[in-house]
């Protein structure tokens, strides 16, 4: 009496119980395929929110006067600040470089350079960013920036501060959204799971009257979970394979966020599923059991 | 013994059953006889006193051990309580998968232990197939398959028309001669004042009476002793209700 065992008393019980466990499988097969198609919708957004963030930054224009020393030593008190993950230098020549390859003709007719040197500051998080430029223009000193050869800071407080506040409240919006899918998919699956194993509580007790160890009555129960699992995951992932092979690859090239690349692998993304049904099946027959088990 | 509820099931009743006895346990409904089986196979706990089965103290059984406790006791119920899903043979044979049973064990002891219970015709039927009698055979079939040392059966006839009843006494009475202990809880009273084997009473939890009859008969054929049940009700002498 071993796994073939098991397994045979499983496959009874499915065929015996053909509706409960239909039941179950189409539970499983809509959870996951709505899960399926929510999760990368999920992080395609958050990687959209997230490369709109990752853009902000504080711009220090210095005085067109200032020599390369003095870029050099407002560079390094920058750096010094608290917040600031990065600073990139872009000179008075690099910036007439790139204005002048936008736009040819209008820099050629000023002749000189009108550009001053810059220095883009970044963040180490794209919510401190009004920290940073509060740093470099304390307003103790009435906004005043901490060099003399800094002319402006820019100030686009009130752009940055709307990128923020939705890029957050979308990214918590998508967060608290799969939260409550992943939690309303275990407990439909569960119900169903529970359901099926009501209708056979009595079988269960008779098992038990019979002297037959939790375990051995379990473990039927826990194949039984597996396989229906399994089936419900592999049909979600038949269906999801075909919808993206069939309707999202060929809009890809025209949707960018079907082609976010921060979205989760297609193999993973299904991976994923097969494992999170089987494992929810399994694990939920097994624990559902306990309360009839005890006899 | 007292239930969660508050109410007391049993309360003194304290008896002794020797080996390969056919003891049986009477009274009216709510007495407590079915208290005492789930006390013996250990489906409750008693709140007070003690129970011993072959010399062992249940209360010291693991809850894990409970299982294998229970394959040493053959249980029999009113209502049957058989796998509904599974054939007559299954239903049998799993008695001996639980307990690890090899399948040529199965091959061997099932189609004997039915021919035994009168159901070798039966084996594919399913028990919603079966007519009462049939099912409670399988029941008992189930219950012995494992030869356990002690048989308890609660109400075996309670769903069953008198002949069908001696049917099945006679059952348990062949069962008993092979050397097994059986006690059946009945309110069959006229069934058992004709069986002449000892009776245990219960009256609220109580026991009232306990008497082995005088006229004790081991020796009996079944065929005698199930001629007898079916004789006319004749009250054997110092058997008081």
């Amino acid at each position: 009496m071993s796994f073939g065992f098991f397994l045979r008393e499983s496959f009874r019980a499915m065929r015996r119980n053909a509706a409960p466990s239909f039941a179950a499988l189409a539970t499983v097969l809509v959870t996951m395929l709505v899960l399926g198609v929510f999760i990368p919708i999920v992080q395609a957004t958050n990687g959209a929110a997230n490369s709109v963030r990752s853009r902000v930054l504080v711009d220090v224009f210095m005085n067109t006067g200032a020599t390369p020393a003095d870029a050099a030593r407002v560079e390094r008190e920058v750096r010094a600040l608290p917040h600031v993950k990065s600073v990139q230098f872009v000179s008075k020549a690099q910036a007439y470089a790139q204005q002048s390859k936008l736009d040819p003709g209008a820099f050629t007719l000023l002749g000189s350079n009108p550009l001053p040197d810059t220095l883009h500051v970044y963040p180490d998080n794209p919510g401190n960013v009004l920290l940073v430029r509060n740093e470099l223009t304390p307003p103790s000193s009435g906004g005043k920036p901490i060099d003399s050869m800094i002319q402006t800071v820019s100030n686009k407080k009130n752009d940055t501060k709307k990128i923020l506040e939705v890029t957050n409240l979308v990214t918590i919006t998508a967060a608290v959204l799969t939260v409550l899918l992943v939690l309303a998919s275990v407990l439909l699956i569960a119900n169903t799971i529970r359901l099926s194993l009501y209708a056979r509580r009595r079988e269960v007790e008779v098992m038990k009257l019979v002297g037959a160890t939790d375990w051995f009555i379990r473990w039927p129960f826990v194949i039984e979970g597996t396989v229906v699992g399994a089936a419900g995951a592999v049909l979600a992932i038949v269906i999801l394979g075909i919808t993206k092979v069939a309707l999202l690859d060929p809009l890809a090239s025209s949707w960018t966020l079907i082609a976010a690349p921060q979205t989760i692998p297609f193999w993973a993304l299904l991976a994923l599923l097969l494992g999170a049904g089987v494992m929810v099946s399994a694990i939920g027959s097994g624990l559902s059991l306990r309360r009839f088990l005890r006899v | 013994m007292r239930y969660p509820s508050g109410d007391v099931a049993l309360d003194q009743a304290t008896f002794a059953v020797d080996r390969e006895d056919f003891v049986f346990l009477v009274g009216a409904t709510g007495s407590g006889k079915s208290t005492v089986i789930r006390l013996l196979i250990k489906e409750l706990e008693p709140t007070e006193g003690t129970i011993c089965v072959a010399g062992r103290e249940l209360r010291d059984v693991e809850r894990k051990r409970v299982p294998y406790y229970r394959r040493n006791i053959g249980v029999v119920f009113q209502d049957f309580k058989l796998l509904p899903n599974r054939t007559v043979y299954d239903n049998v044979a799993y008695a001996l998968q639980v307990t690890g049973g090899t399948r040529k064990e199965i091959r061997e002891k099932v189609p004997d232990i039915l021919r035994l219970t009168g159901l070798s015709l039966k084996l594919h039927n399913y028990p919603d197939q079966l007519s009462g009698g049939e099912q409670q055979r399988v029941s008992i079939a189930r219950a012995f398959v494992n030869h356990p040392p002690l048989l308890l059966a609660d109400e075996p006839t309670g769903n069953l028309d008198p002949e069908t009843s001696i049917d099945i006494m006679r059952l348990l009475y062949r069962i008993n001669r092979t050397g097994t202990t059986v006690l059946v809880a009945t309110h069959a009273q006229a069934m058992v004042d004709k069986m002449r084997r000892r009776v245990l009473e219960l009256s609220r939890g109580r026991i009232v009476r306990d008497e082995a009859t005088g006229l004790y008969a081991r020796d009996e054929t079944t065929r005698e002793f199930a001629n007898r049940l079916r004789a006319p009700s004749t009250r054997p002498p110092g058997l008081e209700p």
